[in-house]
């Protein structure tokens, strides 16, 4: 019989509570349902290349009626890690309708996601992609 | 206590190094280094399974795609196979040994690298095909597969069957090692001369009862004293403990050395009659560059050029063509033809095959500069990027003591980075030059420049296409099939 591990029963007792205290965040981090708000996005130019790419934002609940007042911040990210992520935040130009801008640092695939404020202080996560962004 | 062999002056000896020698020395030296990171391998399966879904959120993809890959290849640059020493596969596997202990020897017919030179090409094709890097899930299901498979295999097979027979991890750090400047070996060859136990193969065992072991012999076979280079050498240290002379150091050499020359090795046999190994070298040099190429903007528009000829919408077939293409023709065509050269206008006396075999040994620094460029690149411009997600997990569970998360930590910029993998592309290919130059002196003594042209021309291309790989704009897709070409 061996008698270099000594150290493995701990081991796997301490990797498995660290495994449970992350299990249980991450499975409750990913329900969640918010208002029903429904999000049109586009985006310009069209095909995007890197460099400034405006967004423009149509968001509305589930009557089909304009969702004025929100917060919206915008988070863009690369599907690769390591990249760092680019922000900016939407401003409200029309009721319902806002505009933004993100700075795409890198051509690929981007995933922006938008963390809603709703004027009733509801907050709502949305994400849609820009794909193909060519460099300019 | 054991005496101590005295070590040539010219060497230097990490063992010898205070405070970090001694630790080394510790029969739980290899556990202390494997605990934290079979930690964290928990923590990035967790947060791979049902963490975030989007790659730079996660740990999984984070750690393993930027980090883990960055610092294997650096610290192979800088001084060995330690990767495999803080292995935490090994870790689980010596744990359940202490409830099963295997009873088969693995099979002789699969006593190569061909399974695992297969699976190194496997691993490297459905990281493109399934976007392995983009996705935490597959990532974290990739790490689990790899525990299961250890388990499987060193459950039914004696000795280290899964480290020498099956792992593609294992594989990459063993020809890539070759290149390493710290080799695991003897400091006297006549202590060993004199040596009656032979324990650092062997193992050590109770005196009152034989069949109990206290220290494991090289569980790869590598005996000591006929041990040549890093091929096959975990690092495990255990020929360390168990050598009864202290007669085992960790030593420097000159970096590639191992690849200029072709003696019989322990464990291995010769070099220039291994085809696995050969492939092994083969598929490690041109998979650099289909790696890379992978994450460029031209795959894209070649992998739409591929399925518009083959009529295809899947992506699978047009990336078979493709690993098909940089695996299998350019390799063969290229040795093939610089082997012929080396036959016909060098005058060397060996066949195409034994020619192509013996030089693609020294293919192995520019295939090592191509990983080193492409993962250092990730490493250093994401190198603090696992602080904002660890920040973020922690911040998730409720549990915030590294703060909120500061998106904006990456690591250096772009353009300065692009410089230092450059440098290391250099590095590869004057590492290949030299050890293709030394391979062509001892095939043809009187010509060495003629048979050393082709090889050095083969270098050349491989340096090539990487620098043209490196000056294209970087693109991270996913598949190029529902992005309309
Ligand atoms: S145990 Fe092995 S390394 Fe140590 S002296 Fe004997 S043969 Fe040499
Ligand atoms: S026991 Fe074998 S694999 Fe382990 S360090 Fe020694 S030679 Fe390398």
């Amino acid at each position: 019989m061996l008698l270099e591990t000594d150290g493995a029963q701990y081991v796997c007792r301490g990797s498995l509570a660290i495994a449970a205290i992350l299990l249980a965040s991450g499975c409750g981090s990913r329900s969640g349902a918010g208002p029903a708000i429904k999000v049109e996005f586009e985006t310009t130019p069209q095909p995007p290349h890197t460099g400034p790419v405006g967004i423009a934002l149509h968001l509305t609940d589930a009557s089909a009626r304009p969702v004025s007042g929100a917060h919206i911040d915008l988070e863009g990210d690369m599907t690769h890690a390591g990249m760092a992520p680019v922000f900016s935040h939407a401003v409200e130009l029309q009721p319902g309708r806002y505009r933004s801008q993100l700075e795409l640092t890198m051509p690929g695939d981007w995933v922006v996601l938008l963390h809603v404020k709703l004027a009733s202080g509801e907050q709502v996560e949305k994400q849609f992609e820009i794909t193909g962004v060519r460099s300019q | 206590m054991k005496s101590r062999a005295s070590v040539p002056n010219s060497q230097f000896d990490l063992l010898l190094v205070p405070g970090l020698g001694r630790l080394l020395q510790w029969r739980h030296a290899r556990s202390l280094l494997q605990i934290p990171v079979l930690i964290v391998s928990v923590a990035m399966i967790v947060h791979g399974l049902f963490g975030p879904t989007l790659a730079p959120k996660n740990l999984a993809t984070t750690l393993t795609w930027v980090h883990f890959r960055g610092a294997l290849v650096l610290v192979l640059l800088a001084a060995g196979n330690f990767f495999c020493l803080a292995c935490p596969f090994m870790l689980v596997r010596n744990a359940a040994r202490r409830l099963f202990q295997p009873r088969l020897n693995w099979p002789r017919a699969l006593r190569n690298k061909w399974i695992s030179v297969a699976l190194f090409a496997l691993i490297l094709f459905t990281y493109e095909l399934f976007d392995l890097w983009a996705s935490p899930l597959w990532t974290a299901v990739l790490i689990v597969a790899y525990f299961l498979a250890v388990l499987v295999v060193d459950g039914f097979f004696k000795h280290a069957s899964f480290c020498k027979f099956v792992c593609p991890i294992g594989q990459f750090n063993f020809i890539a090692s070759t290149v390493s400047p710290l080799e695991i070996k003897v400091r006297r060859q006549s202590v060993c001369n004199v040596c009656a136990t032979k324990d650092c193969i062997r193992g050590r065992r109770e005196a009152a009862s034989p069949f109990v072991v206290t220290q494991r012999g090289c569980e790869l076979a590598l005996f000591q004293p006929h041990k040549v280079g890093n091929m096959d050498c975990t690092f495990c240290l255990d020929c360390i403990h168990a050598c009864p002379h202290d007669n085992v150091g960790i030593l420097s050499r000159v970096p590639a050395s191992e690849l200029m020359t072709d003696p019989r090795r322990s464990g291995i046999g010769f070099f220039s009659r291994r085809k696995d190994i050969g492939a092994l070298a083969l598929v490690f040099t041109f998979g650099a560059l289909v790696n890379a190429f992978g994450m460029v903007s031209p795959v894209y528009a070649l992998e739409a050029w591929i399925g518009t000829r083959l009529n295809v919408h899947s992506e699978a077939p047009v990336l078979a063509v493709i690993f098909g293409f940089f695996l299998l023709v350019e390799p063969v065509v290229l040795l093939g033809v610089a082997a012929w050269i080396t036959r016909t206008w060098a005058g060397s006396k060996r066949a195409i095959v034994p020619l192509a075999l013996r030089y693609s040994y020294g293919l192995v620094p520019i295939g090592f500069g191509v990983w080193l460029a492409h993962y250092g690149f990730h490493f250093l411009t994401g190198l603090f990027t696992f602080i904002p997600v660890t920040q973020s997990a922690l911040a998730r569970i409720d549990w915030p003591i590294l703060g909120e998360p500061n998106w904006s930590l990456t690591g250096l910029p772009r353009n300065l980075a692009q410089p230092v993998e450059l440098g290391f592309l250099l590095l590869g290919l004057a590492g290949s030059l030299l050890v293709t130059y030394h391979l062509a002196e001892g095939d043809v003594h009187e010509r060495p420049y003629r048979a050393f042209t082709p090889w050095a021309a083969v270098c050349l291309i491989l340096f090539a296409s990487a620098v043209w790989l490196m000056l294209q704009p970087m693109e991270m897709r996913g598949t190029f099939m529902n992005m309309g070409g």
